[in-house]
């Protein structure tokens, strides 16, 4: 059997581990486009504060891709040609396939702004980007980035950390929109202002001028020897598209991650899955799905059946200091929004129909896992449970005892 | 063969030896826990639980289709070749997006330095695992496949 995966990302790497828990001996091939290895896009910002320390940034190494035994050619996939089962590459190679694996991602947005194609204004999503930042970070001392996102947090956040006085533009009325709450956003706000940021919410940008100014809606100027786009992504759904394969806002596929083309799977960013929370296929462009969903692509690929049993939307994020969990549905109408808060430490449960639905917390670490679980399971526990989980302090150790009730329930936990 | 310390919780009396031992099995205490608890800051990488009526010490599962190993960001946590998870400190930049994904709330960053801590079977040294090896009333015991319980 010949494996082909384009992109060489986590849903690769995910994929490469799926086929090969089946298929010890069949080829694998990974098309690597951007031709730097499987490195996890994450750290780039790290990498970005400190590329001494994050020099190495790969998700996998080189010896793992040689003990799997995986060939990667370093070129771009140029067309796919279904009929023959055959991929053309830029460098001119064909590769025949007898299952392909799209997991080509996403790319970022690039807003409509005039002056934005100049050379001082750069997305932040690449290592290439991040290493073109850093060869003129000499020349940098202050910065705008446009979008409040997890990727505009991370870079704004890496540059503080280089000395650089960041401005960040946010159109929505506040920060990590997809993410936060009203109030969780002003919480987290005050810590990233009082450490020096410039955080302008509820603003656009309209013009980048060439003479370094950075103009806004309202007619405020800012300076900046450094703009940076952080306003989305989209899947990189060209090559889908290409091939007349069902493409919706990302590609469709089937529980088990089949295209409209039963040779072809995708996975990762550039598929689109089921969200539990919505009961909706979307694209749920978050790295632990695209690991999870490469796994299983890979496992049928190979000749399993192993159906994707659907996740929620949910992120983890360290910035100066302070975590911050988040996951389920952002839109509680219709429920109750229970509040813990204590010092640095704030924690929003978001309750319906006695059901936790969603959470978010700040420097609430350590019962995170169970309330995600209890989100994507949908386990009925009451709101009276959460209150009394609240009132003695948000620890594991005060997890409603039905939650350990259900997971032994549910699963070998070992014990029961 | 996959391996993993189970608790009974019956037999549990909540004495919190095992959070002892195990503490004192890493970061180089050698299971000295004199040396871990008075000259050392001990960090046990499972915890003991005791949510009314009962009581176990919540250690890894050692998920064959592990949550903290798919949604790790930075490739820090990875499985050996006998099967158990673990973590790459060097590796590890804190995001704890593992924390957020394990349902068993059992990977968890140390109160006292925020690393991340799971149990990793005392895979550095021989035997048993401290926990099973020290538990007073036999309820831990070290499950290496085949049935449940």
């Amino acid at each position: 059997m010949k494996y082909v995966i384009i992109g060489s990302g986590i849903a690769a790497c995910g994929a490469v581990e799926g086929i090969r828990s089946t298929d010890l001996c069949g080829d694998i091939t990974i098309i690597d486009g951007e031709k730097r290895g499987a490195y996890t896009r994450p750290l780039i910002s790290y990498f970005l504060s400190d590329p001494d320390r994050y020099r190495d940034i790969d998700y996998r190494s080189l010896e793992f891709f040689g003990e799997q035994q995986v060939e990667i050619i370093p070129s771009r996939a140029k067309q796919i040609d279904r009929s023959d089962q055959i991929i053309s590459l830029d460098n001119g190679q064909q590769i025949e396939y007898d299952r392909l694996l799209i997991a080509t991602g996403s790319c970022p947005l690039s807003p409509p702004i005039p002056g934005a194609e100049q050379d001082w204004v750069s997305t932040f999503y690449t290592i290439e980007d991040a290493e073109l930042i850093v060869g003129q970070a000499a020349q940098i001392r202050e910065v705008v980035v446009i979008g409040s996102g997890l990727i505009g947090m991370k870079a704004a956040e890496a540059l503080h950390k280089r000395g650089m006085y960041v401005h960040m533009v946010e159109k929505e009325a506040h920060i990590l929109p997809r993410q936060l709450t009203p109030r969780t956003a002003e919480f987290l706000n005050e810590h990233l202002s009082s450490s020096g940021w410039d955080i302008i919410t509820g603003e656009e940008v309209t013009v980048i001028h060439p003479q370094h100014k950075v103009e806004l809606k309202s007619g405020r100027m800012l300076s900046a020897d450094l703009v940076i786009l952080a306003v989305g992504t989209r899947p990189a759904v060209e090559l889908a598209r290409q091939s007349e394969l069902d493409v919706r806002t990302g590609i469709v596929v089937d529980a088990y991650f089949q295209t409209s083309d039963p040779k072809i799977y995708a996975a990762g960013d550039v598929a689109e899955t089921l969200n539990l929370a919505s009961q909706q296929l979307e694209v749920m462009a978050l790295l632990p799905h695209a690991h999870r969903e490469g796994y299983l692509a890979g496992c049928n690929m190979a000749g399993q059946s192993k159906p994707d049993p659907g996740s929620i939307l949910m992120n983890s994020v360290r910035l100066l200091g302070w975590n911050i969990c988040s996951a389920g549905a952002a839109d509680y109408r219709g429920g109750e929004l229970l509040t813990w808060q204590y010092q640095e430490q704030l924690l929003e449960l978001k309750i319906r129909d006695n059901r936790l639905i969603g959470y978010i917390a700040i420097n609430v670490p350590e019962a995170a896992g169970p309330l995600t679980n209890s989100v994507s399971r949908k386990m009925a526990i009451s709101a009276a449970s959460w209150k009394e989980f609240l009132a003695d302090g948000p620890q594991l150790l005060n997890i409603p005892p039905v939650y350990w009730q259900e997971l032994r329930r549910a699963e070998a936990y070992g014990s029961n | 063969m996959r391996m993993k310390v189970i608790s009974i919780p019956e037999y549990c009396l909540g004495c919190g030896l095992c959070e002892i031992y195990c503490a004192a099995q890493h970061d180089g205490f050698n299971g000295n826990v004199l040396k871990a608890y008075k000259t050392g800051q001990p960090d046990p990488r499972s915890s003991l639980i005791r949510s009314r009526p009962v009581s176990w010490f919540n250690t890894c599962m050692q998920c064959e289709e592990a949550p903290c190993l798919n949604a790790c960001i930075s490739g820090a946590i990875k499985r050996d070749r006998d099967g158990i998870i673990y973590i790459d400190e060097n590796r590890c930049v804190q995001c704890y997006t593992c924390v957020m994904v394990c349902p068993y709330g059992h990977a968890r960053p140390s109160s006292r330095s925020g690393r991340i801590m799971k149990c990793d079977l005392c895979r550095d040294s021989e035997g048993m695992p401290a926990c099973v090896k020290h538990c007073p009333n036999g309820a831990l015991k070290l499950w290496q496949g085949g049935e449940e319980q």
